[in-house]
């Protein structure tokens, strides 16, 4: 376990079309002292093809955690969820919602979509990166996840 | 209430509508009565005279016929034995000769009698064996007969019996023309003439024909009367009694009369002189029959008018239901067309909110963070001044969120609202002061209250108010711990409720801004805030259809109070989803 987790870093999705979050998330992970390896997305079609294996992404990695946000070009954060947690191959990944918005809608819709957790960007820098590394330290190392899949 | 009196003006004016067609109907109605009751009159009194002129002219030709029989009576052979008669009265081949003549010009039953007199008025022959003695009329009719050399008419005269005659005179004249003697036919007014006056065409209760004549200075009615027995050649009315239509015919009038009769009573009548006879012929019928026909007639024509007024009743209160059918769908078309406005309005508004939550908080997102790494990666390159700009930018971004979500959250008062119910406000205070434990522990401010009363509140929102107002209250605090009391009070429709504090108080003079939306009276530095709690507590005690307002004086703490009726008339807002 130990050895295999140095051998093989944590392999991360994160679905943002905002540029300035995708460094300050890539930021926030770099600094962590967990061995991870970030992928970045910036649309639901594009997640989609990612997690699938479609086109372009045909060598990509199966994630251990997704990081979406709700409002992105083509396909919206919702849908993405939707297909994710409706597909028997991807349901298990655990996928976070990391958004702006705290409308209570998109909060309830969410969990209805079966989100395993949703969280509102701070405004405040430290803020934002303690957020990000308290999600990785959370789910990579304090939650039991399903057992890795070799493919 | 407006919607009440506009009704009733409507009513009012669609009554108005009625009144003046029914008004119209009975104007037609009572032109049309007198104008039955004019032609009603007009034909009665051209019966009257078509009666009049039929009496009048039949008279006329019964005397013109008598005075022609006993005219043809002195014929030769007549006069021939008359003579022989008048010198000597007994010789019986004259009387006997005379006797056939006076039989055969009596024509059968025509004449009752007929009679040869001397010029003095004795009876020579006669057909009755026992004639009527000679009366005055008789011997005034000879004299007239012999003077004149022709034959005449008498007056009405009476035998002992009480039956009435007339007599038509004529002279029989020698060969020189000079009257020896007289030939009398008489007849029985019974048999002709009388039924001739009395009988009427046409049925009628009262309606009669009278055949008067001049005598001196009062009128003799020569017939019998339908409304009195005994009155022929009896009955006499002075002259001078000008009520009478028969006064008014012997004095020469003809035409239409309108007077009372001999029985006093009103009656239409038409007057007629008889042509070349002493007399006057009076058609006469009750006016009281006349007005008993008119009164069927207006009888008839006010049923007729009440039924027009009915129908037209009936199609007013139609029509005016159309119109009020029509309007109440108009309004409600009205209603439809707001509130499909005020849902496209409210959902312009929830986009918005999305917009301002979502849309405008990540760039702001974007420059606060970005300001904050600037500041940590070049730290130490960066002078004093430059951190203190950063500084600057952060709090301008922070403070632009807070602005935002205050903004959000005074929106969501009309579109989040949910609904009225019965709640214990006790309970709410309770749940606000719970709100509030950190503050008040802090503070250590002192919380009091009286009972409150149950209230048809939203709930969430009503608690809302209790803790801005409960949390100025410990803001603003002066030197001595925070003393807060809460009270209700019942004002009959409604309660106002109060919190009483001892904090700074505030001057009157912003007694208006101070509810305003960010409108603030001190500075960041002295009293953080954006200003939206009291502009929040406003918009939920209006939803609540209350009003809220201060008493305070600087220095010696406010007291806020709100209203909310008893009456849960507050404007349930639909539940809108909430878009923060």
């Amino acid at each position: 376990m130990c050895t295999e987790t140095l051998l093989k870093p944590i392999e991360i999705l994160l679905i943002e079309d905002n540029p300035g979050d995708i460094d300050l998330t890539r930021m926030a992970l770099e600094t962590s002292k967990i061995y991870n390896a970030l992928s970045v997305v910036n649309d639901g079609e594009e997640a989609m093809a990612f997690l699938r294996k479609k086109g372009d992404y045909a060598e990509a990695r199966r994630p251990d955690l997704v990081l979406l946000d709700l409002n992105l070009p083509r396909k919206s954060g919702r849908e993405v969820l939707a297909e994710i947690k409706s597909d028997d191959d991807l349901k298990q990944i655990p996928v976070v919602i990391l958004t702006t918005s705290k409308n209570e809608e998109d909060i309830i819709k969410s969990y209805n979509l079966h989100a395993n957790c949703y969280i509102t960007k701070p405004i405040d820098l430290k803020q934002f990166i303690k957020v990000v590394q308290s999600i990785e330290d959370f789910w990579l190392t304090i939650v039991k996840l399903p057992p890795r899949r070799n493919d | 209430m407006e919607k009440d009196k506009t009704l009733d003006s409507a009513v009012l004016r669609w009554v108005a509508v009625f009144c003046l067609v029914a008004f119209a109907f009975i104007i037609l109605g009572l032109l049309y009565y007198r104008y039955e009751a004019k032609h009603i009159e007009d034909d009665k009194y051209e019966d009257l005279y078509a009666i009049a002129k039929l009496k009048v002219d039949s008279i006329y030709d019964w005397r013109r016929n008598k005075l022609a029989d006993v005219r043809r009576v002195p014929g030769p052979l007549v006069r021939k034995e008359t003579a022989r008669l008048i010198q000597s009265p007994a010789n019986p081949d004259a009387r006997a000769a005379l006797q056939i003549q006076l039989n055969i010009n009596r024509k059968g039953d025509v004449y009752t009698d007929a009679l040869i007199l001397d010029t003095n008025g004795n009876i020579l022959l006669s057909e009755n064996p026992d004639p009527a003695p000679v009366g005055k009329a008789t011997k005034e009719a000879i004299g007239i007969a012999i003077k004149d050399r022709k034959e005449v008419l008498s007056d009405f005269f009476r035998d002992p019996k009480g039956v009435i005659y007339l007599d038509a005179v004529a002279p029989i004249p020698d060969n020189t023309g000079k009257p020896i003697a007289i030939v009398i036919l008489r007849s029985k007014a019974a048999d002709f003439l009388y039924p001739l006056i009395q009988t009427w065409p046409t049925p009628s209760r009262t309606a009669e024909t009278l055949l008067v004549c001049r005598d001196g200075d009062s009128i003799l009615f020569l017939n019998e009367l339908r409304h009195r027995s005994n009155t022929a050649l009896t009955l006499r009315l002075p002259i001078t009694n000008t009520t009478l239509p028969a006064v008014h015919a012997v004095l020469g009038e003809s035409g239409k009369f309108f007077g009372k009769d001999y029985r006093g009573t009103e009656v239409l009548a038409y007057l007629l002189p008889v042509h070349q006879s002493p007399w006057f012929v009076v058609t006469k019928v009750d006016s009281e029959e006349i007005l008993a026909e008119v009164k069927y007639r207006a009888w008839a024509i006010a049923v007729i008018i009440i039924l027009l007024i009915l129908i037209s009743a009936g199609l007013i209160k139609s029509v005016y239901r159309n119109r009020q059918e029509a309007e109440r769908k108009l309004a409600e078309e009205r209603l439809k067309e707001i509130m499909a406005e005020l849902e496209r309005s409210n959902k312009d508004l929830e986009q918005f909110a999305y917009v301002a939550s979502h849309d405008l908080q990540e760039p702001l997102r974007m420059v606060s963070s970005y300001t904050q790494l600037l500041a940590e990666r070049y730290q130490g390159q960066l002078d004093e001044k430059a951190q203190k700009f950063i500084d600057y930018a952060v709090d301008g971004a922070t403070r632009m969120q807070t602005l935002i979500n205050d903004l959000l959250a005074y929106s969501r008062v009309g579109t989040r609202g949910k609904s009225m119910e019965l709640t214990d406000t006790h309970d709410l205070l309770g749940q606000a002061m719970k709100n509030l434990i950190v503050t008040i522990e802090k503070s250590r401010a002192i919380i009091t209250n009286e009972e409150l009363p149950m209230v048809q509140v939203d709930a969430v929102q009503f608690v809302q108010v209790f803790q801005n107002l409960i949390n100025n209250a410990i803001k603003f605090r002066g030197d001595d711990i925070p003393r807060i009391h809460i009270s209700a009070r019942d004002h009959g429709q409604e309660w106002v409720f109060s919190i009483k504090d001892n904090g700074i108080g505030i001057d009157n003079k912003y007694a208006d801004r101070i509810f305003i939306i960010f409108q603030r009276l001190h500075t960041r530095q002295d009293y953080p805030g954006t200003g939206i709690g009291l502009a929040i507590c406003k918009k939920i005690v209006e939803r609540h259809n209350g009003r809220i307002w201060f008493e305070s004086e600087p220095g010696k703490g406010a007291t806020f109070f709100f209203t909310i009726p008893k009456e849960a008339s507050g404007n349930v807002h639909r539940n809108t989803a909430e878009t923060n």
